[in-house]
């Protein structure tokens, strides 16, 4: 493979120019209630040009072989476009070229598995759910998906490596009468099939949830103190600070840049955050970004100081910071940006019933239910949560969307638990999709969010 | 893809292939200044086969081992996935205009236009300013066994322009979307600066019941339900809240909602949707009641309905599933002046952020504004943060004021502005 590549890249013209190469094989089997909606398994490639001319970047990507030079033009020709219509000169921060080999150790290898024993797995997973009176419908699927990923650059760079992610999640739906609640559930990781094993007892427990929603109350509108999850507390992590933390979505927003300098104290003393995509065993594990930089842990912000950014090549030679290894695409479809591999709240000393203490009277919100950020704003959903009197959460709350601004919650993060879990299944949609984007934190207090309701 | 076709044929009882290919390029402009310039050349095969009432799939992008893909569709049968109902026999298909000629000027062309956009708006307005600009060439095929052979080539032109607030992505916008290039009018870029001058500063808004107007941009938070529920899956399924109810009012009389896949006036008109099946005008709401539900080849077999030509898949990699691609609401007799005084004291929904969130097919939404903005005796007063408005469309859009005179392209379709009545309001104190 590396000679075809090494030849594709004489044809770039450049200054720099690099070319990956993926085939991505996937398994997946999905069920809607009772009914198997789909099953497939289908392997697919294609190619990513990069090239650096005259000061302009740009990206194509492509999907024939026979399309190379033509992919290769076009490339030059935006780049020589870029460079003549006043776009910044790009530079790109010096990297040794690495050359590698990486395939992960799993726990089980989901490629050695026969689909029919998957499909199997997959249905008694969904029956659990569905063996339920209350239960209405289901969406259950299972994925496995490999990227077999080949990298080479005229730098001399020339790396493979295999990404491996195992997935088995979804919905449940519950109806009593007219009223419908859902409640998603989520298994995975990057270190094998057996991520996905042996998970029933906790399926059950979110059936349970759904079922309990039933009789719940909606939540009624307001400012409040709240307790977050793990999962809540990891989403706000990952939607409201760290994308900010990206350095390619404030690079060209000045008002944001000139708040998001480090050295500025922008959250509480108890606050800090890393993104660590080396931490092994987690979703988002890799060894070197699209771009072939090894990744490295990065320290977010600690005891509230902004202390580090993520960055690609180019954006750490345009603010003049350290490489970090962040530069990441979704598939062969698409040049790399910059994503979280693993961001998370470090855990501090408090328990969840210490921290419900510290809450006194406000809300305990439960699960994510997916989040999105506008800036310095941001919105999530809670699949659930609880009233919480005299530090008891009591009577069960439903329909929780929560609102707040990113530089006042940072601050008004009052405490940390010691209970930090990661999440294992992703699915950040930063133009592309990165199923691997992983996040995690322990319970945290906050001192004020709002909350919509009816 | 006729040698696909036959053989997968001589292993199966049917047989549909799919294939497609697309070109495109895309130019960005942030903070007024030159981003990126860049394209992408996909193709791929998509090949579903049926079997003894059942169904495999499986894609590739390169047509190189036509017996290899059969082989692996033919593998996927074993999983047991059920064979939709018969294939769509073939017909005479309207023929749409859908594609313009190809244009001169190659990327310059988009360069220069966004060059314009951000020219215009940042002489008028103090904040950030974003624009791209895009074009796409796709072509798209659908064989079937069953002696469908259709063909649809598209071109399609987007661009978009924003103003930021300070600190945030959150903006005033529009876009616009055709067939063939044609520069960003004049009136929207104008649109913008006035309703980005007129809210810069951070207001508080009053929290309650109020009344919201939500620009076509914030439509689709509560489109995303009514079409969840008009889903032939949720009647299959009885979880819509719909069920039984073609024939009663569901909504406020003003409310018109179709689907018009024939409608070549606009990019992207089909005459067949990705399974072959020919596509008509769809009615879901027509004056508030519930016209009907929309359905692929699946879900009418499994509810006893015919195909309605909402087939359609992400792309080669997927199997086709229910979707709706051509909706558009009725327009009112409200232009967005009229709208405003109409809406008196409230918010107005520019943008909103979380609408994937909350009990969808129950019709719940709970979405923050991104950006909402405060409205005093008919005019823009400001922008609120940390806002958000919530309900449930089946009794929020039954109170509906009034509805724009024009739509524009927005998620999910072309929507006009909409002012609703007594939705709750929530905001920081």
């Amino acid at each position: 493979m590396f000679e075809q590549l090494q030849k594709m890249l004489g044809l770039a013209r450049a200054d720099y120019a690099d070319l990956r190469y993926e085939v991505m094989r996937e398994t997946s089997i999905n069920f809607s209630g009772r009914e198997l909606t789909g099953l497939s398994a289908s392997s697919t490639d294609g190619y990513v040009w990069r090239v650096l001319k005259n000061g302009g970047w740009s990206v194509v990507a492509f999907t024939r072989p026979e399309d190379a030079e033509r992919a290769a033009r076009s490339a030059v020709e935006n780049a020589e476009l870029l460079a003549r219509g006043g776009a910044r000169p790009v530079r790109l921060a010096p990297v040794p070229p690495a050359q590698d080999e990486y395939r992960p150790v799993l726990k089980e290898d989901p490629r050695q598995v026969p689909t029919e024993a998957k499909l199997d797995m997959v249905r008694r997973y969904n029956g659990i759910a569905l063996d339920h009176p209350k239960v209405a419908t289901t969406q259950t699927g299972y994925y496995d998906i490999t990227r077999d990923k080949y990298f080479v650059s005229t730098e001399g760079a020339r790396l493979h490596e295999e990404l491996v992610t195992t997935g088995l999640g979804g919905g449940i739906v519950t109806k009593e009468g007219s009223l419908t609640q859902t409640v998603r559930f989520g298994f995975g990781g990057s270190d094998g099939m057996a991520r996905v094993r042996g998970r029933e007892a906790e399926l059950a427990e979110r059936v349970k949830i759904c079922v309990d929603l039933l009789e719940a109350e909606p939540v009624k509108a307001g400012e409040y103190r709240a307790v977050l999850d793990q999962s809540l507390a990891g989403v706000f992590t990952h939607e409201a600070f760290g994308h900010f933390s990206e350095a390619d979505i404030i690079e060209d927003m000045p008002t944001i840049r000139e708040r998001m300098l480090l050295g500025a104290k922008l959250g509480s003393d108890v606050l800090s955050i890393t993104d660590d995509p080396t931490r092994p065993g987690q979703l988002g594990f890799y060894r070197y970004d699209d771009e072939g930089v090894a990744a490295r842990p990065v320290a977010l912000m600690r005891d509230g100081v902004l202390s580090g950014r993520l960055h690609s090549r180019r954006t750490a030679a345009e603010f003049g910071e350290p490489i970090t290894g962040h530069c990441v695409a979704q598939d062969y479809r698409f040049g790399p940006i910059i994503r979280m591999g693993c961001i998370f709240i470090e855990p501090c000393d408090k328990t969840k019933e210490e921290l419900l203490a510290a809450l006194g009277d406000g809300l305990y919100l439960c699960n994510h239910m997916g989040g999105q950020t506008s800036g310095d704003n941001f919105t999530f959903g809670a699949q659930f949560g609880f009233e919480v009197k005299g530090g008891k959460p009591g009577r069960m709350l439903r329909d929780i969307n929560i609102s707040g601004n990113l530089y006042a919650t940072l601050k008004n993060i009052s405490a940390v638990g010691n209970d930090m879990t990661l999440r294992e299944t992703g699915g950040c949609g930063k133009g592309q999709v990165n199923y691997r984007s992983c996040n995690g934190a322990p319970h945290v207090l906050v001192d004020s969010v709002v909350v919509g309701g009816r | 893809m006729e040698r696909l076709l036959e053989i997968a044929r001589k292993q199966s009882d049917a047989v549909t292939v799919y294939g497609a290919s697309e070109t495109q390029d895309a130019v960005e402009f942030e903070n007024g200044r030159l981003k990126a310039v860049d394209s992408g050349m996909y193709s791929g095969t998509a090949l579903t086969v049926e079997k003894d009432g059942k169904q495999g799939f499986a894609y590739t992008r390169n047509l190189i081992d036509r017996e290899g893909l059969v082989r692996d569709a033919l593998a996927a049968l074993a999983g047991g996935v059920e064979a939709a109902g018969p294939l769509p026999r073939p017909t005479a298909l309207p023929k749409l205009d859908t594609a313009a000629a190809a244009q001169d000027g190659g990327n310059s062309l988009l360069v220069d236009e966004c060059r314009r956009m951000v020219g215009y708006l940042s002489g008028r307005v103090k904040g950030q300013v974003n624009a791209m600009t895009a074009r796409a060439v796709s072509e798209l095929r659908v064989l079937t066994s069953s002696g469908v052979d259709a063909k649809v080539r598209h071109s399609h032109f987007w661009a978009n322009a924003r103003a930021l607030y300070p600190g945030s992505y959150s903006a005033i916008e529009r876009m616009i979307s055709t067939k063939a290039f044609k520069p960003f009018p004049d009136v929207d870029l104008q649109f913008i600066a006035d309703t980005y001058n007129a809210s810069m500063n951070e207001v508080k808004g009053v929290p309650g019941r109020t009344r919201v107007l939500f620009l076509p941009g914030a439509m689709y938070a509560l489109v995303w339900r009514l079409a969840a529920a008009t889903a032939a899956k949720g009647v299959y399924e009885k979880v819509s809240p719909l069920v039984g109810r073609v024939g009663e009012q569901i909504l406020s009389d003003k409310l018109t909602l179709v689907d018009k896949p024939l409608d070549d006036s606009v990019p992207g008109a089909r005459a067949f949707d990705d399974e072959g099946t020919p596509c008509r005008d769809f009615a879901l709401f027509e004056r508030g009641t519930l016209k009907g539900f929309f359905c692929d080849r699946f879900y009418a077999h499994k509810t006893g309905a015919e195909p309605n030509g909402h087939g359609w898949r992400g792309g080669v990699t997927s199997r086709p599933s229910l979707g709706l691609r051509h909706l558009t609401m009725a327009t009112g007799e409200q232009s967005l002046a009229d709208l405003l005084k109409l809406l008196g004291r409230g918010v107005v929904a520019a943008g909103v952020m979380g609408a994937h969130s909350g009990n969808i097919i129950h019709g719940d939404y709970s979405v923050g504004l991104a950006p909402g903005l405060w409205v005093e005796d008919g005019g823009i007063v400001g922008v609120v943060k940390d806002a958000m408005v919530a309900g449930n469309v089946y009794e929020d859009m039954k109170n509906v004021v009034a509805v724009g005179d024009k739509v524009y392209d927005a998620g999910m379709g072309r929507f006009p502005a909409l002012l609703l009545d007594n939705v709750s309001f929530a905001a920081r104190g």
